[in-house]
């Protein structure tokens, strides 16, 4: 009971957090807002015996990279987001209906199925908690997922050269 | 304690996309090196390092399936395939790129490494087994491909193409992963083959009839339909397209469906086939939707650079047909045809040499600030110009699907599978279609070659740059070479089922 509890109030958290992101016109509070969701995501990962992804995306996500974020919002001065002229006439309504079209049906598809129990893993959470969060992961991602540790580097890779090539003075 | 098991890993398998990792890196490194007039020899030095990778590649070819890195990566005739085509296809663009990228100021060592970086993402999906792996290809591909369309940043098309394919891109990445993370909910694991064992196991029926795991499945298809930019998930292609500095547009109309195509055989094929029936139908409506929508909307285009984009959402359609039909059901059982197979790969390599060339074509005319893109400044140019004009003619025939080239195999062979697997409308939708596309390429032909020179019309003149000579020499004898004797090419098309299913 106290989890389910704790999981709605998460859930509800996390995603006010993220309505807020755009729904908020000036960048400066989006940002803060995306702090919430991912303190609920935080969170969230905890409730599921997750310690070490929680704590990663705290000290990562929420503090380093929104850091981040909020120096390039200030740096670059974002005024309030303009407001404009829709191309379409209508067009917002329209999206609300197929919006409300699309949330509706996956309502539907969701409050009609009982969710099943799966096959436990190789590392349910008795053994997590013997072992520790920590050396699992360290250990996964060196053994068996080398292959996609490697490819997320390359990954990162790109996007620090993307982001150079896009961004930097070019003199000519 | 947890004890540390080291697996088995068999690095060779994985020669092509080290080589490819380290030669971004050489890349990187030697581009600091050399001044801003020079670029092109970072180019150079990519294309030879491309050539050599896909040597390499060639070389795994018909030994078999194998995995290694605990299952994540598989090494088959589908994936060796996949890879040299994608190899190909970036040798001639980069030969494409060496000559634009002067023209157009944008020759930086970087064009090279993210070309690169996103061939290396193209390789990791073409041999994902996996979820995860083939989620990090696609990711890496996609980043450097936004980056890339929107290297002009001089030219505001381009960045706005840029926005758009990134805000899309990024969009349908979101979709596709939710469909993923369905998967994994309800399979209990991210391998390919481990999701197809669940399917099969102990209540595996039971999941493949559950609503959250079709909406997850029709998840799965809707990320890779904004990928192969399948009507109706195609908007953000025209002006992407359009935007992107041309031999860019060239190598992901054809490098991108490469990798995309293959991985989403690999999913559906092998881990889903208990919903075979489901992922079937979707996928027929949006093949008719894609092939009807690609064509006639390339009708109306004014610009042949939009017009092509159009047109590639429909042979983005024929590739996808040959997905649908690949699968057919007899007497209640899914059966699995390699028909179908051969024809999508067949179809691809049609593809690769004629798109190339076609766009190869309007690089051609770039010189400073013109870019040929109007239909109308190709009044006349087959008088003015005989041989230009004529392997323009070859690579619309091809498109098109003429004999003799190699479009008119690819579709033949196609239209002969969706015939042979009954499904007769998908046929006949796609012959329709084709005739309907004959209209626009015809026209182009009729343009160069009926219409005379307006007075005011610019003068159209060709570079006559060595690499681009070369790359439109390889691509029009590879056209007419496919469309006259396919015979070893049907082989190796054939060969890509082998080990795959």
């Amino acid at each position: 009971m106290a989890s389910s509890l704790f999981f709605y109030f998460l859930a509800v958290v996390t995603t006010v957090g993220a309505i807020a992101v755009v729904a908020f016109p000036s960048p400066l509070y989006s940002v803060l807002a995306l702090i919430l969701t991912f303190l609920g995501l935080a969170g969230l990962y905890l409730s599921l015996h997750a310690q070490f992804v929680a704590i990663v995306q705290v000290i990562i996500y929420a503090s380093a990279i929104m850091m981040l974020f909020l120096f390039v919002v200030m740096l670059i001065n974002l005024g309030r987001e303009e407001k404009r002229e829709l191309r379409l006439p209508g067009q917002k309504l329209l999206g609300a209906i197929a919006g409300l079209a699309v949330f509706s049906m996956l309502l539907k598809v969701f409050l009609s199925t009982s969710l099943m129990t799966g096959k436990k893993g190789s590392f349910p959470p008795e053994r997590v908690s013997e072992l520790g969060n920590t050396q699992i992961i360290g250990n996964l991602l060196l053994t068996d997922y080398v292959l996609p540790f490697q490819a997320m580097g390359v990954l990162l890779f790109v996007g620090i050269v993307g982001a150079v090539v896009l961004a930097r003075r070019r003199s000519r | 304690m947890l004890e540390v098991v080291i697996p088995d890993i068999a690095l060779s398998l994985a020669l092509p996309e080290i080589g490819l990792a380290i030669l971004v890196c050489a890349v990187l490194i030697i581009d600091l090196f050399v001044s801003l007039e020079n670029k092109s020899r970072v180019g150079v030095v990519a294309f030879v390092g491309v050539v050599i990778l896909g040597l390499v590649a060639f070389g795994q070819w018909g030994e078999g399936a194998r995995t290694t890195f605990s299952g994540f990566y598989v090494v088959d005739n589908l994936s060796v395939f996949v890879k040299v085509c994608v190899l190909l296809c970036t040798a001639i663009s980069i030969l494409l790129l060496l000559q634009y990228a002067k023209v157009e100021k944008i020759n930086y060592g970087e064009l090279y490494a993210m070309l690169l970086f996103s061939v290396f993402g193209m390789l990791v999906m073409a041999s994902g087994n996996d979820l995860i792996t083939i989620y990090l290809g696609l990711e890496t591909m996609s980043i450097s491909i936004y980056v890339l369309v929107a290297f002009m940043r001089h030219d505001p098309l381009s960045r706005e193409a840029g926005l758009k394919y990134f805000l899309m891109g990024a969009f349908a990445s979101g979709v596709l992963l939710y469909g993923m993370a369905l998967t994994y909910g309800f399979t209990g694991t991210t391998s390919i083959r481990g999701i197809a064992a669940a399917f099969s196991g102990e209540g595996g029926a039971a999941i493949a009839q559950n609503p959250v795991m079709i909406f997850g499945l029709i998840l799965l298809v809707a990320g890779f339909g904004f990928k192969l930019a399948l009507a109706p998930f195609h908007m953000w292609l025209p002006d992407a397209y359009t935007g992107a500095p041309t031999p860019i547009t060239g190598f992901m109309s054809v490098a991108v469906k490469f990798a995309t195509v293959a991985a989403l055989m690999r999913i559906l094929f092998v881990a889903f086939p208990a919903m075979a029936d489901r992922w079937n139908a979707l996928l027929w409506a949006l093949t008719a939707f894609t092939l009807v929508w690609g064509n006639v909307a390339a009708i109306a285009q004014t610009s042949l650079k939009r017009m092509l984009a159009y047109s590639s959402i429909g042979h983005a359609g024929y590739v996808l047909m040959g997905v649908v039909v690949s699968m057919t059901v007899i007497d209640g059982k899914v059966t699995f045809t390699d028909i179908g197979i051969s024809a999508v790969a067949f179809y691809l390599l049609a593809y690769l040499f004629t798109n190339l060339g076609a766009f190869g074509m309007l690089i051609l005319v770039c010189r400073d600030g013109y870019r040929g893109d109007n239909i109308e400044d190709w009044k006349g140019i087959g008088q003015a110009h005989p041989w230009a004009g004529m392997a323009f003619v070859v690579f619309l025939l091809s498109l098109g699907g003429i004999p003799p080239t190699a479009g008119f195999v690819g579709k033949l062979y196609l239209f002969a599978a969706a015939v042979q697997t009954e499904y007769y409308w998908l046929a006949a939708i796609g012959l329709v279609m084709s005739a309907v596309s004959m209209y626009y390429y015809g026209r182009m032909i009729m343009v160069m070659y009926m219409e005379n020179r307006g007075e005011s019309q610019e003068v159209m003149s060709f570079s006559s740059a060595p690499s681009l000579f070369f790359a439109l020499v390889v691509l029009v004898v590879a056209t007419l070479l496919l469309g006259i004797f396919p015979g070893s090419f049907l082989d190796a098309a054939k060969g890509t089922v082998a080990g795959f299913i």
